[in-house]
């Protein structure tokens, strides 16, 4: 991939920090915002019709925040924005916006070959513009996807679908890169959004056939479609040229994804059904996508650390010397600047918002279309949608209790999931992210109980003995959670968070020779796994192995920056290591990210004092024993 | 003009329907649904009205007569006809007391062989009190002229009701109109 290569050569790259739940909806709004989905209100690929009776795609009105070409439209700046997620209803932006839709009723048969569905252009006079650029599934041949799938030729393609599936799929690809590339010559811009989203589906259907064969896969499947998503890579290089060729060395790119994809040892061991993504489809997800920024004033050919998807808004209106909202949880990248930016600031961008309509309460809606089927008023169809909307409307509201639950928020969680469980009590998600924030919250007691009685009524994931022993250990019965730990481990060997959270616990009883085995076994499963090498950077302090007590601690910090107790033991690594400088940068870094990380202070006013400066001493000396609120 | 008789269901609109084809106003029905013990006289109803959320194209049909459409599809009545021109609608508004409305879907659904749900059920009343302030919020924002009637009041003075109904159709039959209410009563009352 050379464009690739160019781009990271002479910018900068790293990994990307996604966010959960890990869903392309939710994470490109956060992306669009810079906040969470509890913010920007887009909580799943689907939400209730507004008169309750069925579903529709996630609509860019539910978006109640600003996205950046709102922010950028504001200070007389122009974008253009094609295909991106949530972008329907097509917004009266400054510039020219292409929703998603534009990629619908492809044309299978060419007899079918139409305009592009009305209103997703604005604007609209460009609509038959856009139509013109499309590509479909029609126009390609077998020989255009030879290069993916070598063997084509031989494939029955009245049998197998996955070739026409490929091909449907470079269509909605190559219509968004043509409108992009021509939007891009035809318009003036200051800002310009693409979204491609084929890698992302084709995926889901054929990363599963990429080298080394899994055991579900046949040997013909593996022969005829391994190359599928290496060639979806250079294909993508190659658009990535163009683009680059067209924005001029004067423009700042920035290419991200918004979550990695397994394709190796980690990726799920079942099928799904082609061209869907099943709600388990999160599975085949990494939590770290990527990063690379090319551009003036860009460092040139070096990494950075620790960068988040909501880093990117804030980012972006840096670069543009527009101020940052000081509401937005995200920073502006400055380490990839060559001259960190002046930064400016706002309180918010948000003023001024219409109120939202009152939604339809979705269970009285249903009481009432199920009455009128049932005296014989309306069609059974009504029914099925009001069901289908109130699954969406459950699945929002499980999604934001999962955004609750990983911003540290147990309790803003904890009534959500208590309805869902309430709603739905075999639904096994629910009950285990509802112990989850009891856990968080503290309520030990409790999460036995429900541990107990799950088990009384017939099985536990290993999930729940994971919480069970946290919460054991908690309360001081640790032979129980010893236990536990065991039948997580007996229920799922191959889950690296059982075995982090066991090195976790033989570290924490100062056995570190085992905690060190568990610690390296969640790592050979998974090495994104921040918080084992954060164990594994303990246990090789505890041993006095100093340089691989720092590089456990990078690993950790590579995988999320935003770790104060990873940025403290690697201080204390680098201190054992004598060099002093990266060492107290670490340690501020853990004061930083945490409120308050007594030991990082202690170290600090050490330090601090050795080197003659006592009033920063005695500074970190008191803030040590200041009490947190 | 397209007469649109509406309310919640067992609120009298087969009662009305009855009135209105009985005193010679052309009604949309197709008896697919045949009387029985919950409406001796007959639904007067028009099976495509079920499927309104996906299906209008049937409407062209309703022009000039009156058509039962309960409260809960009256939003999902198309303004405008397949190729652009504009419907004109006028509503008759059917009113009956909630217990009375929910003991007679009772009754019906245990008639018809079906699970009621319990009573009282709040759920339930919310959700059509919900489909009623839907109905005549749409009625009035598209400027529709809603004729109210009451359920009781049309059992005890039918002729009042009549009368009413006359200043809407040229040539109302208003005592055969009235006839059919007091025809239809025992059915009524019961349900």
């Amino acid at each position: 991939m050379p464009n690739l290569a160019r781009l990271v050569e002479r910018g900068v790259m790293g990994n990307l920090a996604s966010l959960q739940p890990c869903l392309t909806p939710m994470l490109w709004t956060s992306i669009a915002t810079g906040r969470t989905a509890d913010e920007h209100g887009v909580l799943g690929f689907v939400e209730p019709r507004p008169d309750g009776l069925g579903i529709v795609p996630a609509q860019s009105s539910s978006r109640r925040v600003k996205a950046l070409w709102n922010m950028l439209g504001e200070s007389g700046l122009r974008s253009c924005v094609v295909a991106w997620p949530v972008s329907d209803p097509v917004e009266q932006i400054s510039g020219v916006s292409v929703s998603e839709r534009m990629t619908e009723n492809l044309a299978v048969r060419h007899d079918e070959i139409g305009p592009a569905p009305s209103g997703c252009v604005y604007p609209a006079h460009l609509e038959p513009f856009v139509s013109e650029l499309r590509i479909h599934p029609c126009e390609l041949t077998p020989a255009d996807l030879a290069g993916m799938i070598p063997q084509v030729a031989g494939i029955d393609l009245g049998q197998d679908l996955r070739p026409a599936h490929l091909a449907h799929l470079l269509a909605r690809c190559a219509s968004v890169h043509a409108v992009a590339t021509a939007v891009m010559e035809a318009e003036p811009w200051d800002f310009l959004a693409v979204y491609y989203d084929a890698i992302d589906r084709a995926g889901h259907d054929f990363m599963a056939y990429r080298a080394p064969r899994l055991p579900h896969i046949s040997e013909r499947d593996f022969e005829l479609y391994r190359n599928v998503m290496d060639g979806l890579y250079e294909f993508h290089d190659a658009m990535l040229g163009r683009l680059m060729e067209l924005a001029g060395e004067d423009t700042t790119i920035v290419l991200l994804s918004d979550h990695g994809f397994q394709s190796g040892g980690l990726r799920p061991a079942a099928a799904g059904h082609l061209g869907t993504i099943p709600a388990e489809g999160a599975d085949w997800h990494r939590m770290l996508g990527v990063l690379a920024m090319k551009g003036p004033g860009i460092k040139a050919d070096e990494r950075i650390y620790g960068a988040s998807l909501l880093d990117i808004a804030p980012t972006v209106l840096a670069l543009f010397g527009l101020p940052v909202g000081r509401d937005l949880p995200g920073r502006v990248l400055s380490g990839a600047f060559v001259h960190p930016p002046q930064l400016r600031w706002v309180d918010t961008w948000e003023t001024g918002q219409a109120a939202a309509a009152e939604p339809v309460d979705l269970a009285d809606r249903e009481a009432s279309i199920r009455q009128l089927a049932g005296l014989g008023y309306i069609s059974p169809e009504a029914v099925e949608g009001v069901e289908a909307a109130r699954a969406a409307e459950r699945e929002a509201r499980y999604n934001l209790a999962t955004v609750h639950l990983h911003h540290g928020r147990p309790a803003r969680a904890l009534p959500l999931l208590e309805s869902l469980c309430e709603e739905r009590p075999m639904e096994r998600r629910y009950g285990l992210a509802w112990l989850s924030a009891l856990s968080r919250l503290g309520r030990h007691a409790e999460v036995l109980r429900e541990v107990n009685r799950m088990e009384a009524g017939g099985g536990v994931a290993a999930q729940a003995h994971l919480l069970a022993a946290a919460a054991c250990l908690a309360v001081g019965l640790e032979p129980e959670a010893s236990r536990r730990l065991a039948q997580a481990a007996g229920l799922e060997p191959e889950n690296p968070i059982v075995h982090q959270v066991a090195g976790d616990y033989q570290l924490a009883r100062g056995r570190h020779a085992e905690a060190r085995a568990c610690y390296e076994r969640a790592i050979a499963i998974d090495a994104d796994n921040a918080s084992a090498h954060c164990g594994l950077a303990q246990v090789h302090l505890e041993a006095g192995e100093f340089s691989e007590a720092a590089e456990s601690a990078l690993s950790a910090l590579q995988c999320a920056f935003w770790n104060p107790v990873a940025q403290f033991r690697l201080g204390r690594a680098m201190e054992g290591l004598g060099r002093r400088d990266e060492a107290r940068r670490a340690y501020h870094h853990a004061v930083e990210q945490s409120q308050s990380y007594p030991e990082a202070c202690l170290r600090l006013s050490a330090m601090y004092q050795e080197d003659g400066d006592f009033q920063k001493g005695a500074a970190y000396r008191a803030q040590a024993y200041r009490r947190v609120p | 003009m397209i007469t649109v008789v509406t309310g919640l269901p067992r609120s009298g609109t087969s009662m009305m329907m009855q009135m209105l084809a009985a005193g010679g106003c052309p009604v949309l029905t197709d008896g697919v649904r045949a009387a029985d013990s919950n409406n001796p006289q007959g639904y007067f109803e028009y099976e495509p009205v079920k499927r309104l959320p996906v299906d209008s194209n049937w409407l062209p049909l309703a022009q000039g007569k009156a058509i039962k459409v309960v409260a809960a599809l009256v939003p999902y009545l198309p303004l405008a006809s397949p190729d652009g021109a504009p419907y004109a609608y006028r509503a008759i508004f059917l009113r009956r007391d909630w217990q009375e409305v929910s003991d007679s879907q009772m009754r019906m659904l245990c008639n018809l062989g079906r699970e009621p749900l319990p009573q009282p059920s709040p759920r339930l009343e919310r959700g059509m009190e919900q489909d009623l302030a839907r109905a005549r919020s749409w009625l009035r924002q598209h400027g529709v002229p809603v004729l109210e009637v009451d359920y009781r009041q049309t059992l005890a003075a039918p002729a009042e009701t009549a009368a009413r109904l006359a200043t809407l159709f040229p040539a109302f039959q208003q005592e055969a109109a009235a006839r059919a209410v007091l025809a239809g009563c025992r059915g009524y009352t019961a349900g």
